[in-house]
């Protein structure tokens, strides 16, 4: 199964959410959004949320600066 | 000459534009790079009545990008030392100055609110946001952009914030005017999740990770801030891009190019989701 992980192809050999996804690739929660197909989803769904076939996930630091 | 005749020379921002603009009430919270450029624009464009806050003084790190305040106003109140600034523009803009950090405690349930329990800060900052057509929310603390969020979605007052860092910012216009625009797109309670300690959900004590200070560029920062000034005028005039709102807007300043990610609610938001629960 592919995915696009920030605009690059990435292969998924079993089903994953995206809290796990996150948790491999070593992501800090803190400060971190995720959005799937441009939609952001809130970080209390992370661990309900599967990834599947062809999603765009794009994950971002939330900036704070003012 | 008027202060905003270049302003009027074009279409669709004439005389009527410039009354409309007469009659509204801005709050702008946080006057650093982001806040102060801003409330300055926004006076010379023809706001009505600025409400200024910022508990901040004035330091030499701040005037590579704090470009209306000048050297002479080191160690000054920001929101006093911007007072002076906006009237010395002779715009006839009602000015309110709170030299403070607004801070406001949230309550366990939102909707409960009783403003008898509320503190004197608590106080202030209704105070503040009560009766704004716009509060921009520009300060550099999570913490006090999530409680003020909360008053102004209490209040039903519309807010654009609006975060710069490094050479990315990020806006977003929380529409809570719009009565279906937080079962659509949530609040700013939802959107600041990623910094709020889960265990805190729900209670009055909010915690939250607030990222430390990160480098910027005057550019960086004035280009970010003129950005919100636009929006504030577009929103205050009815005319912010349909596609903008309910979006997370994220430019970047390197490559001068932005893109949209959709904002939704959390269904376990403590404060706009409760009865949908
Ligand atoms: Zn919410």
């Amino acid at each position: 199964m592919q995915i696009m992980f920030n605009q690059e192809p990435v292969e998924l050999t079993a089903p994953l959410s995206l809290q796990d996804f996150l948790s491999q690739h070593g992501i800090q929660a803190a400060g971190t959004a995720c959005a799937v197909n441009e939609e952001i989803v809130p970080k209390s769904q992370w661990s309900d949320f599967m990834l599947a076939e062809g999603m765009k996930l794009d994950v971002f630091s939330l900036v704070a600066g003012g | 000459m008027e202060l905003t005749a270049r302003q009027e020379l074009l279409p669709d921002w004439g005389p009527k534009i410039t009354a409309l603009l007469k009659n509204k009430r801005v709050g702008v919270a946080g006057l650093g790079g982001l806040g102060g450029v801003a409330a300055y624009l926004l006076a010379g464009a023809g706001v009505g009545q600025l409400r200024l806050a910022d508990g901040d003084t004035v330091s030499m790190s701040n005037l590579h990008r704090q470009i209306m305040y000048r050297g002479s106003a080191l160690g000054q109140s920001k929101a006093l030392s911007l007072k002076e600034s906006i009237e010395a523009l002779q715009a006839g803009t009602e000015l309110i100055c709170v030299p403070e950090v607004l801070t406001f405690k949230l309550p366990a349930g939102a909707a409960d609110a009783a403003p008898e329990q509320l503190s004197h800060e608590s106080e202030t900052a209704r105070a503040f946001v009560c009766g704004l057509d716009l509060l921009l929310l520009l300060t550099d603390s999570v913490k006090s952009r999530v409680e003020l969020g909360a008053l102004a979605l209490e209040l039903k007052v519309n807010v654009l914030q609006l975060c710069v860092t490094g050479f990315v910012s990020q806006e977003a216009a929380f529409l809570y005017a719009q009565p279906e625009f937080t079962q659509q797109h949530g609040c700013s309670r939802c959107f600041w999740g990623p910094y709020i300690d889960e265990e805190s959900s729900g209670q009055a004590e909010l915690k939250v990770s607030e990222p430390g200070a990160q480098g910027i560029l005057g550019p960086t920062a004035v280009q970010a801030a003129a950005a919100a000034a636009l929006s504030a005028l577009l929103l205050l005039t009815d005319r912010y891009p349909a596609e903008r709102k309910g979006s997370l807007w994220i430019f970047d300043h390197l490559k001068q190019q932005g893109r949209l990610m959709k904002l939704r609610p959390d269904p376990h938001c403590p404060l706009c989701q409760q009865r949908v629960q």
